[in-house]
């Protein structure tokens, strides 16, 4: 009885001292583990990546997150980097003369010598090349290419420019309220805006051309903006889309797509769109229907207002729009 | 920063006032993250911007907590436009691009050493 106790005793304690080992087995390999230390920070990278340019502008990143846009030199040089981890080097400058062959949708815009916009698409980036400042009195013949070109990586795909070959004259199927204007447009109508809808998964571009002759005004300094769009972002004309729009439209420093609708910010506050609404209406008069006061625009037959907001508080204060799920997010430039 | 509930049309929207949590600041852009979290960029800060419209936390508060991250390190400049990359934010400021930087350092008796 004893002798059994005593192997009773044995195996208890070896049993125990297995599981002291494995316990300190555990502890070492959770002390291993915990050796490594990995630090993050904030770096300035390399004015080299950017031709030497210190001061970088705007920053754009397609939607897939591959491809990372980068304008610098006061927005005159565009540079491109492919999203690895190491973002101090591997940057390429994409030019903004396209390369293309100048055919249709493959505009060469080779006097461009600015970005002045960047819309992030799917798996690259519409760009709004032309001169800082479009000026009054714009001519197309000795101002610098105004347009915008598609670009995938760091390569164009396809480009307009605000030319007659690339835009279409002629409203595919839109009754035009003012004929004469179908034989303007694309002479002398650099686009101000550029966005990339996404439309049913493929991506759509969106443009915006502004008389800045003042060719359809009724007032002599109300510009007239133009929409056009197109299927999706392959080489091909863009069509007129509406025709003109109200005074109201002077400005428009953010647009932003979500869900159904199209959002501007513009002077008079915010205009919501519904896109099913753009190919029916015959101008930004039908779409907007902005009211004088505290209304900003509509949704549906709704109207769209900032409750709590004095007129003056709103206007010509909002920065930026973003849509995350069912929200609408509005940047004001002061609360 | 206000917030707009995008709604049907022919629904009532839902709009609520600018929040006056962000009085006195000014937001210059908007960014969204992976999680489709929306940040306002305002002066030289990172703010969470709340569904409700209120002003969150900073962004660099949230990365403090998250250990390992240099707070120091973080720019203080003007931010013109920023970026979330592979789940990190690059930021474009008057002073050039700033971008996070990972370090690996091992922990060798009592003292970091690099571990790269």
């Amino acid at each position: 009885m004893t002798n059994i106790k005593i192997i009773y005793k044995k195996q208890l304690l070896s049993l125990l001292m297995a599981a002291a080992i494995l316990t300190v087995s555990a502890c070492g390999e959770k002390k291993r583990d915990s050796t490594v230390v990995t630090f993050k920070e904030f770096a300035l990278a390399d004015t080299k990546n950017f031709n030497h340019h210190l001061v970088v502008n705007k920053l754009s990143v397609s939607g897939d997150g591959k491809n990372i846009y980068l304008t610098a030199n006061t927005n005159k040089s565009l540079f491109y980097h492919d999203s690895s981890d190491d973002l101090n080097s591997n940057w390429t400058e994409i030019k903004l003369a396209t390369g293309l062959d100048g055919s249709v949708g493959k505009a060469k815009l080779e006097t461009a010598n600015a970005v002045e916009g960047i819309s992030a698409s799917k798996d690259g980036a519409l760009v709004r090349v032309g001169a800082p400042t479009p000026a009054v009195g714009y001519d197309a013949n000795t101002s610098p290419d105004h347009g915008v070109f598609h670009v995938v990586g760091k390569d164009h795909k396809a480009a307009w420019a605000s030319s007659l070959q690339d835009v279409e004259a002629v409203a595919s199927g839109n009754p035009i309220a003012d004929p004469g204007i179908a034989d303007k447009i694309g002479a002398n109508l650099p686009f101000v805006k550029a966005i990339v809808v996404n439309n049913g998964g493929v991506d759509v571009p969106y443009l915006f051309g502004v008389d800045l002759n003042k060719t359809f005004a009724v007032l002599p300094l109300a510009p007239r903006w133009i929409a056009m769009t197109k299927a999706d972002l392959s080489p091909a004309k863009i069509g007129l889309l509406v025709k003109r729009d109200p005074s109201a439209l002077d400005e428009v420093p953010e647009m932003i797509s979500g869900g159904e609708y199209l959002f501007m910010a513009t002077s008079l506050g915010i205009n919501t769109i519904a896109k099913a609404d753009i190919a029916k209406a015959k101008n930004f008069d039908d779409l907007l229907a902005t009211e004088v006061g505290d209304a900003r625009g509509r949704v549906g037959s709704d109207k769209f207002k900032m409750a709590g907001a004095k007129a003056t508080d709103v206007n010509n204060s909002i920065s930026s729009l973003m849509v995350s799920g069912s929200n609408l997010f509005i940047g004001l430039l002061k609360t | 920063m206000a917030v707009y509930e995008i709604k049907a049309p022919g629904t009532a929207p839902v709009v609520h006032a600018p929040d006056l949590s962000w009085k006195g600041l000014g937001v210059s852009s908007l960014i969204k993250d992976d999680a489709g979290t929306v940040w306002a960029i305002s002066g030289k800060n990172i703010f969470k911007a709340e569904i409700s419209g209120a002003k969150g936390e900073r962004y660099i508060d949230s990365l403090a907590s998250d250990g390992g991250y240099k707070k120091d390190s973080f720019p203080n400049e003007d931010i013109d436009s920023a970026a979330f990359v592979n789940g990190e934010l690059v930021m474009a400021t008057p002073n050039g691009l700033y971008y996070v930087k990972k370090t690996e350092k091992t922990l060798a008796g009592s003292k970091l050493v690099d571990g790269n």
